[in-house]
């Protein structure tokens, strides 16, 4: 039954992928883009929905990825529906590649285990996947502004990827704060020094503490403020996603 | 320059404050295990659980403050044996013969001294690890006791027999596990032994990784446990990955992480 | 003085908390890869006090755990950076307190110190767990057993182990195996006087500033039920948990004061900042 139903969270998960990837394909034809996003969306919800269902009232590690991209695919179609279309166009290469990546590289080998038997590990996966969501979408958008800067174009919405990494903040504070009390309950203490991937998930939060003042202050003008916001990307990628990936898994379909 | 002044002296300061370590001061950190030197040949030693031991010697008293079962006193002349493994690290330290009683069925027991031991009466036999012989073991006398089941610590403290968890909670790497004899060299007085061991092993490693570094194919291979519902297989840091690795295999497992 | 007034006012500046937050940045970022490639330097700060880790792992490693200390110090500099601009701007809000806005608005602008302020009292309390408190690890009990709850006259005794095992198909990896544990344990304190309370997985015990926590246990399948069971618990005295959790509650609270007066100025600005175009 454990294997069936780890087979179809990543099948699930491979059919997610491969919707995103065709609605990055499909960008100039926009409704069959926006419907096939809306497709990879609900996949996704299935892969991860197996996943839970497979593992519950547990939850199994190193999840965030596929909750990651679900997260990224569910900003992007409300973005869609709220009218931000560049936005969308922006969000979705980042979304394929990270589905992509995922799909291939998954960390799905781990069993859910007892300690993992609580509301906090489940909040933790969901707060930390929307938050870092939103702080890639800030990074997009943030591009998106220097691009249309560059092109001497005034900016749409000079202050929405401000807006996007302060929501991403805060939704990322509270999964650590969920971490927290799960690490307390399960292992003693608020913080222990088992994972090596707690300094990144450290870095990643001063960074976008740091950015928070930037915003707050306006020390900083708005092309360096989205500078900022562009760099971020990279440090979530290295260090707050990659270590949750595993090696390369060919998919069985292709075997 | 004054303000720098005042820098340099702040920074001095801290660095001054540091608590450097002294000559002759050592701390061996041996995956989970660490091996502390103190003065006048005494030992602060962390077992596999995080359980802190003194080793002292036998003309030393022995510091204030200390339960029996927390104070070893060595060389050790009297070891009860769980393990295979560790009774061979005692052989390559030259203190198997310090070894006077083993757990499981005799039959199983393959090093020289143990079988022979157990054959002659020498070394005892205490029964499964599941259930040892209590009356046995006491009658034993043991100054240690060498284990990786921790349910037995406390009636071993209430015997006032100092017990070591020879097994850490992750899955230790190559290197550790050559390196675990100098983490039992203190008990024996062996130090030098285990340095030449791991020398010699690591050698024969690199002389190895040289040769299957040049092979065309990489045979895929994992090591664990088929149970009927799950599969229970070595992490990729852990020393039975590495040695595949070593010996030129595939481990199809080599980016999990845990204990063994 | 004039020294003491400069100290202030540099450490009272907002570009020092970007450079500090950007430091710790870097400074976390080179701890990953030695984190990552020795983790056995820095797990044992798990059941270390700080400065016996430092005196052992710490500092017979610096190769490795530099970045510790120069977190450390960042951290220690953060602090003095956060309480200086705190006081600095709580001072300034006080003072302009007839505003224009209502009372709520004022209120609202407490919302980022008071998120300073649960920051520092995080730290603190992060602080004293690892510097004072108690934290004994490894009291390996059968039922029946008794342990001293660290020399107070306080006594732990294990009553009674049950086991749940998970029942069901689904979860096939967990059939037969314990999913939860329910200790009973008994506490008496030097009068006599018994407390009995229920642990388990993820469900420690609090018993006169202590807490009780499970490490490890036997049954852990259901086919070992026979042998005798047993259980490992750690007994802690964390003067700096409740602090550290108030810090999380303040914080939340600071966050949310921060959103209302966000979406608050945002019904206010939105049409203007639409009117008068991207600054």
């Amino acid at each position: 039954m454990t294997l069936l139903l780890n087979q179809w969270t990543l099948n699930a998960f491979y059919l997610a992928a491969g919707f995103y990837v065709l609605a990055l394909a499909a960008l100039r034809f926009e409704r069959l883009s926006g419907l096939l996003l809306a497709l990879g969306f609900s996949a996704n919800l299935a892969s991860v929905g197996i996943k839970l269902y497979g593992s519950w009232p547990m939850q199994a590690p190193h999840q965030e990825p596929f909750w990651l991209v679900l997260c990224l695919a569910g900003l992007g179609l409300g973005v869609l529906l709220s009218g931000k279309r560049d936005l969308v166009r922006g969000l979705l290469p980042v979304i394929a590649f990270l589905a992509l990546y995922t799909a291939l590289f998954p960390k799905s080998d781990y069993l859910p285990f007892p300690r993992s038997r609580t509301v906090f590990a489940h909040l933790m996966v969901l707060l930390s996947g929307l938050g870092k969501a939103l702080f890639c979408a800030a990074g997009v958008e943030a591009a998106l502004f220097l691009r249309r800067r560059k092109k001497g174009v005034r900016p749409l919405r000079p202050r929405l990827f401000g807006r996007l990494a302060v929501w991403g903040f805060i939704s990322f504070t509270l999964s650590l704060f969920a971490a927290d009390t799960w690490s307390y309950l399960g292992w003693t203490s608020p913080v222990v020094w088992r994972e090596y991937i707690m300094t990144s998930v450290m870095a990643v939060w001063f960074y976008y503490g740091a950015f928070l003042h930037l915003y707050l202050l306006q020390s900083w003008s708005l092309g360096r403020q989205a500078w900022f916001a562009l760099a971020g990307l990279a440090l979530l990628f290295y260090f707050a996603y990659l270590p949750e990936t595993g090696q390369f898994l060919m998919p069985r379909f292709l075997i | 320059m004054g303000r720098l002044k005042i820098h340099l002296l702040i920074l001095l300061f801290l660095v001054a404050s540091f608590p450097w370590p002294a000559r002759g001061e050592d701390f061996l950190v041996l995956g989970e295990f660490s091996v502390r030197s103190l003065d006048q040949g005494l030992y602060e030693l962390t077992d596999g659980l995080g359980r802190m031991l003194t080793l002292v010697p036998r003309d030393r008293e022995v510091p204030p403050g200390l339960a029996p079962d927390e104070v070893v006193r060595i060389p050790v002349e009297r070891a009860v044996v769980y393990s295979g493994r560790d009774a061979s690290f005692l052989d390559v330290l030259g203190a198997a013969g310090a070894i006077v009683g083993v757990t499981g069925h005799p039959e199983d027991w393959t090093l020289p001294q143990v079988a022979e031991g157990l054959a002659s009466g020498r070394v005892a036999g205490l029964g499964l690890s599941s259930s040892i012989d209590l009356e046995k073991l006491i009658r034993l006398k043991p100054e240690l006791v060498l284990t990786w089941d921790e349910s037995i610590i406390p009636k071993m403290s209430e015997l006032g027999i100092p017990t070591v968890i020879t097994y850490g909670e992750t899955a230790a790497d190559l290197e550790t596990y050559i390196n675990l004899t100098r983490f039992l060299a203190p008990f024996f007085g062996a130090q030098e032994r285990a340095l030449e061991f791991v020398e010699r092993s690591m050698a024969v490693l690199e002389e190895v990784r040289a040769v299957t570094k040049k092979a065309d194919r990489r045979p895929k291979a994992i090591w664990g446990d088929i149970y009927e519902k799950r599969v229970l297989v070595e992490p990729g840091h852990s020393w039975a990955a590495q040695l595949i690795k070593a010996v030129g295999g595939d481990y199809l497992f080599d980016d999990i992480a845990g204990s063994s | 003085m004039r020294a003491a007034k400069a100290i202030w006012s540099f450490l009272g500046r907002a570009d020092l908390t970007l450079y500090v937050l950007l430091a710790l940045v870097a400074d976390l970022c080179a701890g990953f890869f030695h984190f990552r490639a020795e983790p056995q330097l820095f797990g044992p700060l798990d059941r270390l006090m700080l400065w016996d880790w430092i005196t052992t792992y710490g500092r017979f490693h610096l190769a490795e755990t530099w970045w510790f200390f120069v977190f450390m110090g960042l951290m220690l500099l953060l602090v003095l950076n956060t309480s200086v601009c705190t006081i600095n701007r709580v001072a300034g809000l006080i003072r302009i307190r007839s505003g224009e806005t209502g009372r709520l608005d004022y209120l609202l602008r407490f919302s980022p110190h008071l998120m300073h302020l649960a920051f520092l009292v995080l730290l603190v309390s992060m602080l004293a767990s690892y510097v004072v408190g108690v934290n004994l690890r490894n009291n390996i009990l059968s039922p029946g057993r008794t342990v001293d709850l660290a020399q107070t006259g306080h006594r732990l005794r294990l009553e009674k182990m049950e086991v749940e095992y998970y029942q069901g198909r689904r979860l096939s990896f967990f059939e037969n195996r314990a999913i939860d544990q329910d200790l009973t344990l008994a506490f008496t304190d030097p009068r006599g006087r018994e407390t009995v309370r229920h642990l388990g997985i993820n469900k420690p015990v609090r018993y006169r500033g202590f807490s009780v926590h499970i490490k490890n246990y036997q049954p852990q399948t259901r086919n070992r039920a026979g042998r005798p069971g047993w259980a490992n618990l750690i007994v802690r005295k964390d003067p700096g948990v409740g602090g550290f959790f108030a810090g999380v509650g303040l914080f939340v609270l600071g966050l949310t004061g921060y959103l209302i007066q966000t979406l608050r100025k945002n019904a206010r600005s939105g049409p203007k900042e639409q009117a008068h175009g991207p600054a």
